[in-house]
């Protein structure tokens, strides 16, 4: 069977091909990271008993940055100065939902790293967080004046991240 | 009125004892991946998030929901990628056919060496 010789280089060809021709022809079908959807309305508490509850709804209109962290995140800590820039600039709302935390590490925290938020949330099941999707903190969401997710980032804001994705998005 | 309270009664306990089910629970649990862990499913996992998507199972299985509706709800926010069996389909069909492919390949490779040596 001299013609049998060759079977396994033909068959190891036929699996090269059609690995080639799914991958060639494959439409990305995985939905674009940035293609806007709309937000998942926030179900977590507010931090502060206080504090007036707070819904998307009651923003739409203005844009807005959900940003997920938690007291015991390293990264968390380095992108408190860019949340604090973005709050003071007015130009969005800067919301905090502290994910799989507590009260009083949250507070212990804010009080050591500073509190760049002007509406915090405690997640403290993590639901709101599946509700958007994320796999671990920090991480960002940016929704526009319809209520949309129009940005998503999953670690920590930098300088260039802030002007070249998140203000570039804000009118 | 009666009877309209006993029916109401005998409906929540029933969706309580679904919600209750560890088989359906263990199951389900079997069915996701843990997004932040190397190839473990829920089930296995001890993760954070692992421990917030069992919550929101046992969450969704009180409220009366479905399997496929506890399926769809975690697809649409981590992907296919969450399910530890992706269905077949156009894109996924080269790896369901592969593990064949490569055992009937080494199958035929064999056959050659065993042949070759023996002759």
């Amino acid at each position: 069977m001299p013609r049998l010789r060759h079977l396994p280089l033909l068959l190891f060809a036929l699996i090269a091909l059609v690995f080639y021709i799914r991958l060639a022809l494959q439409e990305d079908k995985t939905p674009a990271r940035f293609d806007p959807y709309p937000a998942a309305e926030l179900t977590a508490g507010m931090l502060y008993k206080d504090a007036d509850i707070f819904t998307l709804s009651s923003v739409k209109g203005k844009f807005v940055l959900i940003n997920f962290f938690a007291s015991w995140c390293a990264p968390c800590v380095a992108e408190v100065p860019h949340l604090k820039s973005l709050s003071d600039s007015g130009k969005l709302e800067v919301v905090g939902i502290a994910w799989n935390d507590t009260e009083r590490r949250v507070q212990k925290f804010l009080k050591r790293h500073g509190n760049p938020y002007k509406i915090l949330m405690l997640d403290i099941e993590g639901q709101t967080g599946m509700d958007y999707g994320i796999t671990g903190v920090p991480e960002n969401y940016l929704i526009d004046e319809q209520g949309n997710v129009v940005w998503r980032f999953a670690g920590a804001l930098n300088e260039a991240l802030v002007e070249n994705e998140i203000l570039a998005r804000v009118k | 009125m009666k009877t309209l309270l006993l029916i109401v009664l005998f409906s929540a306990s029933g969706a309580l004892a679904q919600a209750e089910n560890p088989e359906r629970l263990r199951g389900l649990y079997h069915q996701f991946h843990c997004m932040v862990c190397a190839g473990q499913s829920l089930a296995e996992s001890d993760a954070k998030l692992a421990v917030n998507m069992r919550a929101q199972i046992k969450r969704m299985l009180a409220e009366g929901k479905s399997d496929a509706e506890i399926r769809d709800y975690f697809v649409a926010r981590y992907g296919e990628g969450i399910l530890m069996q992706p269905p077949v389909s156009g894109s996924t069909l080269p790896l369901w056919l592969a593990p064949g492919l490569v055992a009937l390949l080494g199958l035929v490779l064999a056959g050659f060496y065993i042949r070759r040596h023996r002759g």
